[in-house]
C-alpha cells in the first residue's frame, strides 16, 4: 500500500510489502526511506522506483490513502504529469481519499471522506515555522455536517483491523495540542538558552480535559490563546542576532567549519555525494550549467543552428491570485476575480493569429490545456505564463484539460533531492477551434447533493 | 451643510490583489456575475529588436480599483426615467430597487461602469458606499479589506486637501463629465485619461 500521510502515529502493517516507509518513522540508520513525489505515478504504473542508495527497488502498489490531517495536499492536481497520475489512479485497486472539497485527488478516488478543517477542530492548533513568532487558532465551529477529523478516522479504521487505537494513538488531539503548547520554549532576553513560553495552571489542564504538570512561563495560556500570537520583542544590538559563520570568520583555524576541508567548499564532493546518494542524477561538485529537461535548449529542434522545434514557448508556471496554489480554486467570486488566462507576449500571439481574449489550445510533451489568452507586454517574448493550482478538468474524449491545470502540461523529470521540474516545460500555442467553453466561474461546483 | 463622501484610492501601492472587490461582493451577498467593485490592470510598453535579441522598452503596468464614484454631477440619476436614483445630502447616490425598471439607461450613460444589472431581480444594482457601515461608524468593505491600505474614504475636500485634486488616470474616463467625488494617488507611471498608450490587460469577461 502507498500512503501518502504526513501524521503522528505509528502505522503497524505487517506484510505489507512497498519498500517504502514513512519517512517520519524511518529507521536511523537507513536514512533514505520513501518516494520522491515525482516518481509516484511512475512506481505504480512500472512497479519500481528510485531508492537512493538501494539503486531501482520493485514495489507492487494496489492502494492509495490520502488521508491527511486537516484534509491537506492535492497531490493528482500538484504532482508533474497528471494524465500519467489519472492512468495511475485508474491502474490501482482502490483509491480512498480524505477532503473538504472534491479536489482533484478526490475526484478520480473510489471512495471520499469528508474531513474537518483546521477551524473545526475543537483543540485547536499551532502555527509554527516562524523563528520570532508563533501563532495559535481556536476552533471557529463544530464540525460541519458529517466530517470528521482525520485522527478520528484512523482510530476508526485501527478497529476494523483488529488493532487498538489506543495503542497505536495513544494521545488525544487535545493531549498532542497541549504537549505543543507546554513544550513551547521561547529564548531568554540574554540569549543564554530557552524558557517555557506558556504559563499552564492545573485550572488549564482540568478544563482540557488532558494529562500535564502546570509551568510557569512568560505569557498565559489564556492570553496566548486570545491574542493568537506571541512575538518575541526584538530591538537593536538585542541578543538574538545570530550571523552564521562568525566563529569561522574571525579564526578560520581554530574554529573550521563542518565540511571535509574545514572551508568554504566552492568545490564541494560531500555535497556532490549527499545529491548523488538520492539516486536522480550525478551532481558535478563544483556549480556547471546543467541544461534542464526542457529548458531554452528543448525549445529547439537544433540548439547549434537555432531551428525552433515543435514545442517552441517556455512556460512558466506562476502562483495565481485567484488560489493559494490549488485551495480555493473552486470559489465562484474568486474565478470571477482570476479567470486563469494563458498570458503571452503580443508579438508571439501576433504571430499565431490570435488576439486578446481569443481562447487557445495549449501543447506540451505531456498534455494539452484549453484557456483565453491575455496579452501583456511584460510578459518577455518566447515564454508565456500559467497559473498554477487550476482543478484539472479533462474532457477525456478529447484529451483536453479545459481549467488549465499547468501539471498536465509539465512532465515529471526527478532531479537532485527529487524535486518537482515546475518551471520546465515547452509548449506550443495556437487558436483553439473548437466549442468554447462558459466561463468558469459559471461551471457547476462540485457540491455531492443527493437527488430526491 | 452636509459634506460631500468621497473615495480615496492610492494607485501607487495597488497590487491589483482584487481583495477589495471580492470584500465588496462578500458583505453584499454578491453573486459573482455583480462587481460593485472592480480592479483593473493597466499597461503597456513594446520590446525592440537589438541585433538578434528582443530588449523591453518602457514597459509599465499598474492597478486600479473604482467601484461608483458618487459623482457631484451623477449621470445615471439624470437619465433614470423612473426617479430610481438619487443623491443624498452627505453625497451617496443610491439606487432605489423598488422604483427601478431595469432599464439600464443608467448603465449605458456611466462613464465608470458602476451599475451592474442583476439577472435575478432584473433591476440595477451598485456600490452604496457601505452607508450601513458608515451609519455605525464603520469603514466600506473594501476601505478595510485592503491589504496595502490604498483604499480610503472620507470629505471630498478634505482628501483633496491631503492628497490633492488628481480625479482620473487610464483607464477611467475624464473626471470633466460627470465631476466624480474621487482622490487619485497617481501610479509612478500612470497616464492622464485620454492620453494613455497602453491597454487594458485584463479578459473582457473579468471587469
Amino acid at each position: 500500500m502507498l500512503e501518502l500521510q504526513r501524521f503522528w502515529g505509528k502505522i503497524c502493517l505487517n506484510g505489507a510489502k512497498s519498500g517504502c516507509l514513512n519517512p517520519k518513522i524511518g529507521v536511523a540508520e537507513n536514512k533514505y526511506y520513501g518516494m520522491a513525489y515525482e516518481e509516484i505515478w511512475d512506481a505504480i504504473l512500472n512497479g519500481e522506483f528510485t531508492a537512493s542508495v538501494r539503486g531501482k527497488v520493485p514495489c507492487d502498489i494496489r492502494m492509495m490513502y490520502s488521508i491527511f490531517e486537516d484534509s491537506g495536499s492535492n497531490d493528482l492536481n500538484q504532482i508533474a504529469d497528471i494524465n500519467k497520475g489519472i492512468e495511475a489512479h485508474r491502474k490501482l485497486e482502490f483509491v480512498v481519499s480524505g477532503d473538504i472539497v472534491l479536489s482533484s485527488r478526490s475526484k478520480y478516488a473510489d471512495i471520499v471522506l469528508p474531513l474537518t478543517t483546521p477551524w473545526e477542530k475543537a483543540a485547536g492548533g499551532l502555527l509554527t515555522g516562524n523563528p520570532e513568532m508563533l501563532l495559535c487558532y481556536s476552533q471557529v465551529t463544530p464540525p460541519l455536517y458529517e466530517a470528521k477529523d482525520a485522527l478520528w478516522v484512523e482510530r476508526e479504521l485501527c478497529t476494523r483491523l483488529d488493532l487498538d487505537p489506543d495503542e497505536i494513538y495513544p494521545l488525544s488531539l487535545e493531549q498532542q495540542t497541549f504537549n505543543q503548547l507546554a513544550g513551547a520554549t521561547v529564548m531568554k532576553s540574554d540569549g543564554s538558552g530557552y524558557e517555557p513560553l506558556l504559563t499552564i495552571t492545573a485550572d488549564d489542564i482540568s478544563a482540557m480535559g488532558i494529562e500535564g504538570k502546570s509551568q510557569k512561563g512568560r505569557i498565559s495560556l489564556q492570553e496566548f490563546k486570545e491574542k493568537g500570537v506571541y512575538q518575541v520583542p526584538r530591538s537593536p544590538g538585542d541578543k538574538f542576532t545570530f550571523v552564521a559563520g562568525k566563529a569561522f570568520r574571525e579564526d578560520p583555524i581554530a574554529n573550521p567549519l563542518p565540511t571535509a576541508s574545514g572551508k568554504l567548499e566552492i568545490h564541494c564532493q560531500t555535497l556532490s555525494a549527499i545529491i548523488n546518494a538520492f539516486g536522480f542524477m550525478e551532481l558535478p561538485p563544483i556549480a556547471k550549467y546543467l541544461p534542464p529537461a526542457e529548458g531554452i535548449e528543448g525549445t529547439f529542434e537544433d540548439f547549434k543552428t537555432g531551428v525552433k522545434g515543435e514545442y517552441p514557448l517556455q512556460l512558466v508556471t506562476i502562483h495565481y491570485l485567484r488560489r493559494s496554489h490549488s485551495v480555493f480554486n473552486n470559489v465562484p467570486q474568486l474565478r470571477r476575480a482570476f479567470p486563469q488566462e494563458f498570458m503571452m507576449n503580443p508579438i508571439d500571439a501576433e504571430a499565431r493569429g490570435l488576439k486578446h481574449g481569443d481562447y487557445v489550445l495549449i501543447r506540451s510533451r505531456h498534455g494539452k490545456v484549453v484557456r483565453p489568452v491575455a496579452l501583456m507586454d511584460r510578459v518577455t517574448p518566447g515564454v508565456v505564463f500559467l497559473g498554477e493550482g487550476a482543478w484539472v478538468e479533462k474532457d477525456e474524449a478529447l484529451n483536453i484539460d479545459f481549467a488549465g491545470a499547468t501539471n498536465t502540461l509539465n512532465g515529471s523529470y526527478p532531479t537532485g533531492q527529487g524535486e518537482e521540474p515546475w518551471n520546465t516545460c515547452n509548449v506550443q500555442v495556437e487558436k483553439w477551434t473548437g466549442k468554447i467553453p462558459d466561463l468558469d466561474y459559471k461551471w457547476p461546483q462540485r457540491i455531492p447533493i443527493e437527488e430526491a | 451643510m452636509a459634506k460631500q463622501k468621497a473615495f480615496y484610492f492610492d494607485a501607487s501601492a495597488c497590487t491589483g490583489c482584487k481583495a477589495c472587490q471580492v470584500a465588496c461582493q462578500d458583505k453584499n451577498d454578491l453573486p459573482p456575475e455583480i462587481l460593485w467593485r472592480r480592479v483593473f490592470q493597466y499597461g503597456g510598453g513594446s520590446w525592440l529588436k537589438q541585433g538578434e535579441t528582443l530588449v523591453p522598452n518602457n514597459l509599465f503596468t499598474y492597478s486600479l480599483s473604482t467601484a461608483c464614484q458618487h459623482c457631484e454631477s451623477p449621470v445615471c440619476r439624470d437619465v433614470c426615467p423612473t426617479a430610481a436614483i438619487t443623491k443624498r445630502a452627505d453625497g451617496i447616490v443610491l439606487i432605489d430597487a423598488e422604483k427601478c425598471i431595469g432599464c439600464r439607461y443608467c448603465q449605458w450613460a456611466c462613464p465608470y461602469g458602476a451599475p451592474q444589472f442583476d439577472e435575478e431581480t432584473k433591476v440595477m444594482t451598485k456600490c452604496n458606499f457601505c452607508y450601513d457601515l458608515l451609519d455605525q461608524g464603520l469603514n466600506p468593505a473594501c476601505v478595510d479589506a485592503c491589504v496595502m491600505r490604498c483604499l480610503d474614504f472620507g470629505d471630498l475636500d478634505e482628501l483633496r486637501q491631503k492628497y490633492g485634486d488628481l480625479a482620473a488616470i487610464e483607464p477611467l474616463p475624464t473626471d470633466k463629465i460627470t465631476l466624480p467625488a474621487l482622490v487619485i494617488t497617481p501610479h509612478k507611471h500612470a497616464q492622464l485619461s485620454g492620453h494613455g498608450t497602453g491597454q487594458i490587460q485584463n479578459l473582457p469577461e473579468e471587469v
